[in-house]
């Protein structure tokens, strides 16, 4: 305990380990400020449109004399709220859907018509939280340790230094151990500043600093490893830097593109084409083209499904559901694709410590893949909760009551 | 660039553990934080809404345009007494066109200036965005390099923009197309009694042949000249770095000299 409360003072009065230290608590305060200020506009963006939302199908209903027309005019604004942590990990917030308008139609294409950012976002990416604490701090890390033994010994105290302390390696291990907790307390304190702005959970603040630590002490342990090797200090650092080049950018990198060329998933584009070519087909097809398939699913409205007239609208819908269950196989794969993709990318990380806290700390704030994959699976589960609503109306066709449809689905985000 | 940046700084820094230290803090910054900095500023600074905000604004503006899947819309009173006034005819039933087809040529019209003013406030907002992240190009020439490069290849967002505007003329000549054989090849009576009646309703079809209005479409890039102009911005501050080392690396040659 003495020896670290000495090593402290001496961090203190180093000029050298100050002049790390400062730019990791500037960068970490600025990674903090920029993601609360973009996970408040997404809220500020989702509270606005809620209301737009429901303004919007309240006229549209206003005006409708049948049940098939109200389906058709009435959309649902689906979303996923950025979770109280999320400012710490935009994560995939930035690429992945989180906002989409439903409506009574083929479901497929609406879902993967994405809300697009400007294109020139995602090519570079956010500088957030976990950009910091995965791929940055490891290198102040680097930078603050690489010449604990090789600047003393350059200085020439390298050895009275070790005669003096009696237990040469406590010595070291302490003062390793102060500037860790230095850069640690840089990065952490404004981090936790704005958690308690934003009123994160206490257990997954706690569980993300843990995370941060645990991966700088895996650093350390590399830096402690190289270290031994007798070389000047710039020796040292350049192949520190060099591993840190390798772990932290070079391993993710090759894996992404490893692992998309290894894995395929279809195109959302693809989904939303064949969708588009189905309905249009289906408007020229024998009516029983439609229906048989629709029954199939659906037999409980066998016994009201003749249709006669060349437009109706059960028949409508009908075909709508059924170009959903045709473009199923290729949207499963597309989700089957992605959470692959994701849990190859999740081994992958095993190589590279920097990979596993930055999908550590997107767990935690719920902007992974799987995350967004559940959110449009609420989509989808919201969709097949207006359709049961709707078919009732459609298929047994009582009198147009505006009344019924005060009872419409709500979607209800994810806790 | 940084080859100049190197030689700049290992004039001015003497002990080697420092001027390595030093060019890896630079690169850092310069290549890993700005670009990302830049990105976040430009966010938090101009809000480019994304679609479903933006259509959500545009939709209540285009409920007072009127449904242009139904012609008795009350919205469409005043095109009704001009166009018969322009034909002279008493009702809509006396018509040498199709209502409906007029109806649906002159909603499409209006619609699609609606819609195409407001992607262009949103491309504009875009536009404004990335401008903001050229900017910062001037501390990161990293973000300068990529950014002259995307133009001068011809895959930058202007260019992403000019594809969005041409095919969406190109869409919009052909449904026009579309909506001219409507009012003038497809009969009123035929076309109000379509949803009923099956004879009536294949009355209503036109030949597949009228889909060869659709062009093929086939974005040709900007001629180099136009494309070097834009990259002009982010080449000059490349320019201006070279400068600036050059001057730095001078400054530091004479120093040592003597």
């Amino acid at each position: 305990m003495k020896a670290l409360l000495r090593e402290a003072r001496f961090a203190l009065h180093d000029r050298g380990a100050l002049l790390w230290l400062t730019p990791a608590l500037l960068l970490s305060a600025a990674a903090t400020g920029f993601g609360i200020a973009a996970v408040r506009e997404q809220r500020a963006t989702i509270a606005a449109l809620l209301e737009e939302d429901a303004k919007y199908r309240a006229d549209a209903l206003a005006g409708q004399e049948d049940w098939g027309g109200a389906a058709y005019a009435a959309f649902h604004l689906t979303y996923a709220p950025p979770s109280d942590f999320a400012f710490a990990a935009i994560g995939q917030r930035d690429t992945a859907p989180w906002l989409h308008r439903v409506r009574m139609l083929t479901l497929e294409g609406q879902i993967h018509e994405a809300d697009t950012a400007n294109a020139d976002f995602g090519l570079i990416g956010r500088f957030d939280f976990v950009f910091l604490a995965a791929t940055i701090a490891p290198l102040l890390l680097i930078l603050l340790l690489h010449d604990l033994r090789s600047g003393e010994r350059v200085a020439g105290r390298h050895d009275l230094l070790e005669a003096t302390a009696g237990k040469p390696s406590r010595l070291w291990l302490a003062r390793a151990a102060v500037r860790l907790a230095g850069l640690a307390l840089a990065l952490l304190v404004p981090f936790w500043i704005g958690a308690a702005i934003e009123g994160a959970a206490t257990a997954t603040v706690l569980a993300a600093s843990a995370l941060a630590c645990g991966g700088l002490a895996v650093w350390w342990l590399i830096v402690e490893v190289v270290g031994r090797i007798k070389v000047s200090s710039p020796v040292l650092l350049a192949a520190l830097i060099g591993v840190w080049l390798s772990l932290a950018l070079l391993v993710p990198a090759a894996a992404r593109a490893g692992i998309e060329a290894a894995v395929p998933v279809p195109d959302g584009a693809e989904i939303l084409m064949l969708q588009r070519e189905a309905v249009n087909a289906a408007w020229d097809k024998p009516k029983p083209a439609t229906m048989e398939p629709f029954l199939a699913r659906h037999p409980q409205w066998a016994a009201f499904a003749t249709v006669e007239q060349p437009f109706v609208w059960k028949w409508y819908y009908a075909f709508q559901q059924v170009c959903d269950q045709q473009a199923e196989p290729l949207a499963r794969a597309c989700r089957d694709g992605r959470l692959a993709r994701d849990r190859a990318a999740g081994l992958a990380a095993l190589l590279s410590p920097a990979a596993l806290v930055e999908r550590g700390l997107e767990q935690l704030a719920g902007t992974d893949t799987r995350a967004m994959i559940a959110y449009e699976d609420r989509v989808r589960a919201f969709h097949a909760d207006l359709r049961a609503f709707h078919y009732p109306l459609l298929f047994r066709d009582p009198p147009y009551d505006p009344a019924v449809l005060e009872r419409l689905p709500q979607y209800r985000p994810a806790l | 660039m940084w080859g100049a940046l190197v030689l700049a700084v290992s004039l001015w820094v003497r002990q080697r553990s420092v001027a390595l230290g030093l060019l890896v803090l630079i690169w850092l910054l310069v290549a890993l934080v700005v670009p990302r900095i830049g990105i976040n500023a430009a966010s938090a600074a101009i809000d480019a809404p994304g679609k479903i905000e933006s259509d959500l604004v545009m939709l209540a503006e285009q409920r007072k345009l009127g449904d242009s899947h139904n012609a008795s819309d009350p919205a469409f009173e005043a095109l009704k007494k001009q166009v018969l006034d322009q034909y002279e005819a008493q009702s809509i039933e006396e018509l040498p066109v199709n209502w409906r087809g007029v109806v649906a040529g002159y909603s499409e019209q209006k619609l699609t200036d609606l819609m195409n003013d407001y992607a262009g406030r949103r491309m504009q907002a875009e536009a404004a965005q990335s401008r903001i992240v050229t900017w910062f190009g001037l501390v990161s020439p990293t973000l300068a390099v990529s950014a002259a490069s995307r133009t001068l290849a011809g895959t930058d967002l202007a260019t992403h923009h000019r594809f969005l505007r041409q095919s969406e003329a190109l869409r919009f000549d052909f449904v026009q197309g579309l909506n001219q054989l409507h009012s003038t090849a497809l009969a009123y009576a035929d076309d109000a009694a379509r949803t009923k009646d099956p004879e009536a309703e294949a009355r209503t079809r036109i030949n597949a042949a009228s889909w060869r209005l659709l062009d093929t479409f086939r974005l040709a890039p900007d001629p180099p000249g136009v494309r070097a102009a834009r990259a002009a911005l982010p080449v000059l501050w490349l320019f201006g770095w070279l400068g600036l080392l050059g001057g730095v690396i001078v400054i530091g040659a004479r120093r040592l000299a003597p």
